[in-house]
């Protein structure tokens, strides 16, 4: 008898904390808008750094200001980041962030330009680049297993296929995973409508049932006290496309992906997971915004499944695409990494289909690059709640 | 013959064809889990992975798949007809 593929070995990176990586970045995170600019500067005089531009962090408050942060120190934390250096314009707030990620123990540092202008700012922070890529490039990836690993599930442009074959693979590949001692999140809460119903059955626990129909309530109303529908929004034109006609079909579609493994915890966006099992974060749907806030949380992977494509990727963790439409596979080949379309036309099953997704995992997370990586998508759209004073 | 298109669970009112079918040709419909097929009179051209109606509805009437409601009938569906957004709604707004 075949037994299933329940967890793989991989090569990976032991960090200072324990948590594993399967990326080796050294990490040069502005804080701001203008700070990019000089993060660019180093990178583009250091070998072996990456960055990344983002428009916000100036004149964010409260809770806006909590996530902004939450969601800088979150992606300094990442396990995929050997190193950080984060750059600001004043030291104050430049401090809130390395303290937050030098918890983890890493190697981390801060630089403020005020004061100092651009061009000595970026002298400063590109020694001490070198000083980190030197650190970085002397580690060695270790034997681990995918089991061990914090991953990320999302959907994109989901299309009929995805209902019946890429999520459903995904939701094979999460019960086994979660059964093995993984650390799996989900989100996407606008797209759950229709589907809260028969989602809610999967939580471990009254409390979180009634948790969860909170957060999802909360959600909701906000959209009726805008005086709107999502008609026109959800499903989207390229749902649409594909064959998806309410918003009911597509959070059924979407659900698929965390099979019938039960929920064990709800995140705040970008909220780190406590101790293993399947997590919910209350998340946008919107690509970029959702791969941001779990590579923020701590993914050092993440699973895509598309229908008509979507060709998405995030700054800290590679994402790899699953697709079971054929055309697709076909017309956007160099955005997809798993062909599961065998599902659909029968030449191979969900359980064949899971195995072929966990194969490439244990791949990407020893070293082989996904197309997003290939292709330099490298999104970084932190959530914002609220205008900035 | 092998299937055109795939249904979800038994209750379905609903499924997705897995090539463009034309009106009038005769296809197999499986089941994704038990592999069931049955089969199925095409009453209008459908393009490739959108719905099939397994079973005719009528205006109103709920719509069926993955064993949930997906949303309601507005106008009276026949068996083999395309279904999407000119003749299905969100239950929802």
């Amino acid at each position: 008898m075949v037994t299933d593929m329940k967890d793989l070995n991989i090569w990976a990176y032991r960090r200072e904390n324990g948590s594993l990586g399967v990326r080796n970045y050294v990490l040069l995170l502005p804080l701001d808008a203008v700070s990019s600019q000089i993060c660019r500067g180093v990178n583009s005089l250091i070998n072996g750094t990456k960055t990344f531009y983002h428009p916000y962090g100036r004149m964010q408050f409260g809770k806006d200001l909590e996530l902004h942060f939450r969601t800088l120190i979150g992606t300094g934390c990442n396990p995929n980041v050997a190193a950080v250096i984060v750059v600001g314009i004043e030291p104050e707030w430049t401090k809130v962030i390395t303290d937050g990620i030098a918890k983890t123990g890493k190697p981390v540092a801060g630089f403020s330009s005020s004061g100092n202008g651009d061009l000595r700012t970026i002298e400063m922070a590109a020694r001490k680049a070198m000083e980190f890529v030197r650190y970085a490039t002397g580690l060695r990836r270790e034997e681990a297993r995918l089991s061990q690993l914090t991953i990320g599930l999302k959907c994109g442009e989901l299309d009929t296929t995805s209902g019946f074959a890429s999520n459903p693979a995904v939701g094979v590949v999460t019960e086994r995973l979660i059964s093995s001692g993984a650390t799996i999140m989900f989100g996407e809460t606008p797209e759950l409508t229709g589907a809260e119903q028969v989602l809610v059955n999967s939580f471990e626990k009254d409390e979180l049932r009634t948790e969860f129909m909170k957060v999802y309530k909360s959600y909701f109303d906000f959209i009726l006290s805008q005086g709107v529908d999502l008609l026109g929004s959800q499903p989207n034109k390229g749902n649409i496309a594909g064959g998806i006609s309410t918003i009911e079909e597509k959070a059924m579609g979407n659900i698929q992906k965390i099979g019938r493994a039960k929920i064990h915890g709800i995140l705040d966006t970008a909220e780190a997971p406590g101790e293993p099992g399947l997590y919910f974060m209350n998340t946008s749907s919107a690509a970029a915004d959702l791969l941001t806030a779990m590579a923020a949380a701590g993914a050092a992977v993440q699973l895509f499944t598309t229908g008509k494509g979507n060709n998405v990727g995030t700054a800290v963790s590679p994402v790899i695409k699953i697709c079971a439409n054929r055309e697709t596979c076909e017309n956007s080949a160099e955005n997809i990494d798993v062909d599961i379309s065998g599902i659909i036309y029968g030449g191979s099953s969900l359980s064949s289909g899971a195995d072929a997704i966990m194969e490439c995992m244990a791949r990407v997370c020893s070293g082989e690059y996904t197309s997003t990586e290939m292709l330099f998508h490298e999104e970084f759209a932190p959530t914002r709640l609220f205008s900035q004073s | 013959m092998d299937h055109s298109a795939l249904r979800h669970q038994a209750e379905d009112t609903v499924g997705i064809v897995i090539y463009p079918v034309k009106a009038g040709s005769e296809i197999a419909v499986k089941d994704i889990v038990t592999e069931e097929i049955s089969c199925l009179t095409v009453r209008e051209d459908i393009p490739i992975f959108h719905k099939i109606a397994l079973s005719g509805m009528v205006e109103g009437q709920d719509v069926v798949e993955y064993g949930q409601v997906i949303g309601r009938a507005t106008a009276d569906i026949p068996a083999g007809g395309y279904v999407h957004i000119h003749n299905i709604r969100t239950k929802k707004w």
